[in-house]
């Protein structure tokens, strides 16, 4: 019986949205590595029962090397294995980085089900995995997901019942490696892609010369919009309302005033030449709606 | 075959990793982020001045502290 499901993958692979998606719980996730450094936990319905889903801080591997991951690991061991399910969680456009983690969850002895995020992205810079062979050779679930659009959370959820435990030999790392290295061989394919333009920008936009020109292009641009909204609104809206409404109003309003007493002065202001000078009048109606 | 550390290799050049001088805790730390003992890496920049230095392993960008690089050996051709 499953009473906990823990989240755990490399940094900056999406735990978090993938812990926002199956709960619910809004948690703040951006896209910098390493923002979940606390536990965030919520609830996940399977039929009628209420499980544990607990997202942990990114890690690179089971054998801990910063303070964040030696939470991570030890949460791992405080149930025991038949109670838990670990979803691993895998960047599909880093497949060989991430597959390390998830080759010692598998050799620990987790129940684990594999999820590979961002496949939006993956098929956008050109890489093809093939999740059924994957899943043969790791004798594990492995469900392609999506988790800023939500492509795949359900058949995730749906697949969670699966998870199991499988025994396996345990490795050294490099002898981990070695396999990674066969696993991609087998399930990954990458297709040539030209740079698109996204990568040419991003280049660009980091390299001091470029990335200054394209910084001033961008003030400048700002400065532009600010201009063009403001002009728009002035020239469109406020003058004609002003000219043709409110002018003729305020006219109509001095012509039938006949006490022209504090009220007036407070309001109207003083007339020079018989008439409403919107710059010298200085009352609340006229001189103040023009600054 | 010259052996040189990843500090000094030039930008856009490629080398095998054959030895990491520093502790075991570098050396696994490493390891996780998939740089060890033969593993080919390109280095893509360098910021000058110390400046952390940016390479390539596999599909991974990573950014590695000046004094990691130094310590990372590898071989070229």
């Amino acid at each position: 019986m499953i009473k906990k499901i823990y989240l755990i993958g490399n940094p900056n692979v999406g735990k978090s949205v993938v812990f926002s998606r199956l709960t619910g719980v809004q948690v703040i996730s951006s896209n910098y590595p390493g923002t979940t450094v606390e536990l965030s936990r919520g609830y996940l319905t399977l039929g009628l029962e209420k499980i544990e889903v607990v997202d942990l801080p990114g890690t690179y591997s089971l054998e801990p090397t910063s303070s964040a991951e030696k939470v991570a690991v030890s949460l791992l061991k405080e149930y025991h294995r038949d109670e838990i399910a670990v979803i691993s969680i895998l960047d599909s456009t880093n497949l060989e980085r991430n597959l390390l983690l998830t080759l010692q969850l598998v050799e620990e002895g987790f129940p684990v089900v594999i999820c590979l995020n961002m496949c939006d992205e993956s098929v956008h810079r050109g890489v093809h995995i093939d999740v059924k062979k994957l899943e043969d050779i790791l004798h594990v679930p492995v469900v392609s997901t999506c988790a800023v659009t939500g492509v795949g959370i359900k058949q995730l959820i749906e697949r969670l019942k699966e998870a199991k435990a499988v025994s396996k030999g345990k490795l050294t790392n490099e002898e981990r490696w070695k396999e990674i290295g066969n696993i991609i061989q087998q399930v990954q394919r990458l297709e040539h892609r030209h740079h698109s333009l996204r990568e040419v920008l991003e280049d660009a936009s980091v390299r001091p010369l470029t990335g200054l020109i394209m910084a001033a292009g961008i003030i400048y641009a700002s400065f532009k919009i600010v201009r063009f909204v403001g002009e728009f609104i002035i020239n469109r809206i406020t003058d004609p309302i002003f000219i043709k409404l409110y002018q003729p109003m305020l006219e109509r309003l001095t012509f039938y005033w006949q006490e022209k007493g504090f009220w007036f002065h407070l309001l109207i202001g003083d007339l020079i030449n018989g008439k409403i000078d919107f710059k010298q009048s200085m009352g609340v109606l006229t001189t103040a709606p023009l600054y | 075959m010259k052996r040189i550390s990843l500090a000094q290799i030039k930008a856009a050049h490629k080398g095998r990793v054959v030895d990491i001088l520093g502790s075991t805790n570098l050396k696994d730390k490493l390891m996780h982020m998939g740089v060890f003992k033969g593993k080919e890496v390109a280095k893509l920049s360098h910021i000058g001045l110390q400046g952390p230095v940016v390479i390539k392993v596999g599909r991974s960008i990573l950014a590695l502290g000046h004094g990691v690089a130094e310590k990372v050996i590898l071989e070229q051709e």
